[in-house]
């Protein structure tokens, strides 16, 4: 018997629908709101939850990464009376199951629903069976555990993987993770940095060379690609490969043998690739910088790792787990935190992620010596400055409006491209206008200064009707 | 933005020469040197107040990079640069562990070892340029 909540504002689709699965063996709750939902999704363990679009305080398709991070991470199905692509583009970015339009018969509604069973008892019996070596990471959370379960499977397996996030999240020690858990561990982990190296250094690095290659090629030199052989080649931030490069590397992924540089035979290496990038590589592949047929060669497998600010939960043992390290290695006590300074920290926003949090702790520990206990007052000004500045932010928010808890989200659809929000505003507004007047046509012509031609081609265009 | 050299004290000429060719590439760069292992495992347990720290560990014997291997849980999360005793597979294989930005050899001319650090500091000075642009530390 699984749990499944509904989130929908119309009574009618919530009853039938509670009935259906009801009728299926399943526990099924409703939620008429989508506060009233996140609440139940956040306290209470649900295995799928069934969203609707548009409901009285919010939209369902901003609140999809709100539920999937939920503790039991369900597999969210959205509804939806009038379907988009841009909405149906969304939910799949966000990581949602299924997109249904209500319309459809309940058939539909049963499939996807035991579609989206069958997925997840998969997935959780897998993670129950491969339990893998996690390394230096240290996480809990939900996001983290679900890196966790792509690092497991991408383990038992020889495809490309792309571990992508912002500076500092903990991209390279990921990749040792799936190199530690995979069959090429016995075997080295050879990084390649791909921003360390001038351009004309990187192939024969990467392939090596022979004895009179070159000016200064006085010896035979073995390459990245050869020591990797049987084990894995770790290229970090592979968005700065250069572009000369980048097709004789697909070559060598794709065939697994190459040519040293100045050599006539090629040689083989059985190697994996595990790559690593905080750049955006679809859009260096937009703008003609990354060649496209080597990014879905590398995108095989992508892990994206959230930043700090997502992670609040995990920043407290991250920080005890650091304290506890230096002070072994540093062979001295260990700090402890007070409520204030842990409060703080978990406040940051920490830009520099992990790897911020742990530079920021080694300073605070040697700042109050070993074995203190740790105040605000430790923290570096700029972390506290900031600070301040949030709490005041946050007090004046309080008077004037309620808080948002899908502003991030919304954040992102402002990163769309202008046409496209300036479509999704139009549309917006022409919908707030029908839903104010009642879909009265004169008055909306009134409030708006649009025609009545215009305004029904607009409705038409949009596909709005009156209301 | 610092240096931390390590070529120890008793080292082959080439050490002396090595580290002679780093002082006189990175004038602008602060570089710290160590000579002993005690020494430089005790300034690795230190806190450092750069923001970025890249290493350069010269080993001209495999009984060095063996002693250095010792440290290894010190130079976590450090940017390595190594120039190694040899290439033979078992020297290479130990030089991973490390997860050095670049490796050499020796034996080699360090024009490379030097282009690299080159752009590295470089990166570096992009890098706090624009996190100071943002209005970052």
């Amino acid at each position: 018997m699984s749990k499944i909540l509904i989130i929908d504002d119309d009574h009618q689709v919530c009853r039938t629908l509670g009935k259906i699965f009801t009728r299926m063996d399943h526990m099924v709750e409703l939620s008429l709101t989508l506060k009233e939902g996140i609440d139940k999704v956040s306290t209470d363990d649900f295995d799928i939850v069934f969203l609707d679009v548009k409901l009285p305080d919010g939209n369902g398709l901003n609140a999809i990464k709100h539920i999937r991070g939920c503790s039991t991470a369900p597999e969210v199905i959205i509804m939806t009376g009038e379907g988009s692509s841009d909405g149906a583009e969304l939910a799949m970015r966000s990581k949602a199951w299924d997109y249904i339009q209500k319309g459809g018969s309940h058939t539909e509604f049963k499939l996807s629903l035991a579609r989206a069973l069958e997925y997840r008892e998969q997935k959780l019996s897998k993670i129950q069976n491969m339990p893998i070596n996690k390394g230096a990471i240290i996480g809990q959370c939900r996001q983290i555990l679900n890196c966790f379960d792509q690092v497991s499977s991408a383990a038992c397996n020889d495809l490309p993987v792309l571990i992508t996030g912002e500076t500092g999240t903990g991209k390279e020690l990921f990749s040792r993770a799936i190199h530690n858990n995979s069959k090429q561990s016995q075997s080295d982990f050879v990084v390649l940095d791909c921003t360390s190296l001038p351009e004309y250094l990187v192939e024969s690095t990467l392939f090596g060379h022979i004895k009179g290659a070159f000016t200064g090629a006085d010896s035979d030199k073995i390459g990245l690609i050869k020591m990797a052989d049987k084990g894995t080649l770790f290229l970090d931030e592979v968005g700065e490969l250069p572009m000369g490069m980048q097709k004789k590397f697909l070559r060598a992924l794709q065939e697994k043998r190459f040519r040293p540089v100045g050599s006539k035979k090629e040689i083989n290496s059985d190697f994996r690739l595990i790559s690593a990038t905080h750049c955006d590589l679809t859009e260096m592949v937009d703008k003609n910088q990354f060649r496209e047929d080597l990014f879905f060669r590398l995108f095989s497998i992508n892990i994206h790792l959230p930043p700090l600010r997502d992670r609040e939960k995990d920043i407290q043992s991250i920080a005890l787990s650091r304290m506890e390290q230096k002070s072994d290695l540093a062979e001295k006590n260990t700090c402890t935190m007070s409520q204030d300074f842990l409060e703080e920290i978990q406040m940051y926003e920490w830009p520099g992620n992990v790897r911020e949090l742990i530079n920021t702790i080694d300073l605070v520990c040697s700042k109050a010596g070993y074995g203190s206990k740790l105040f605000p007052h430790h923290l570096p000004e700029h972390i506290r400055a900031s600070n301040i500045k949030k709490k005041f932010k946050t007090l004046k928010n309080k008077h004037t409006q309620p808080p948002d808890p899908f502003a991030k989200e919304k954040m992102h659809q402002s990163k769309l491209p202008f046409k496209d929000h300036l479509e999704k505003t139009k549309s917006a507004y022409l919908q707030d206008l029908l839903s104010g007047t009642k879909g009265n046509i004169k008055e909306s012509c009134k409030i708006s200064g649009l025609s009545r031609s215009q305004l029904y081609r607009l409705m038409q265009q949009y596909d709005l009707k009156g209301i | 933005m610092k240096l931390i050299l390590f070529v120890h004290q008793n080292a082959s000429s080439k050490g002396t020469t090595f580290r002679k060719l780093i002082k006189q590439n990175f004038k602008g760069l602060e570089i710290e040197t160590f000579q002993t292992f005690n020494g430089f495992k005790t300034r690795l347990k230190q806190v450092s107040l750069y923001d970025q720290e890249i290493f350069v560990l010269f080993t001209d014997s495999k009984d060095r990079l063996k002693e250095l291997t010792s440290l290894i849980d010190l130079l976590e999360g450090k940017r390595i640069l190594l120039i190694l005793p040899d290439d033979s597979n078992a020297t290479t294989s130990v030089a991973h562990h490390f997860f050095p930005r670049y490796f050499t050899y020796v034996n080699d001319t360090y024009d490379d070892l030097c282009a690299v650090l080159i752009k590295m500091t470089q990166q570096e000075k992009k890098i706090k340029i624009v996190s100071n642009n943002n209005g970052g530390n």
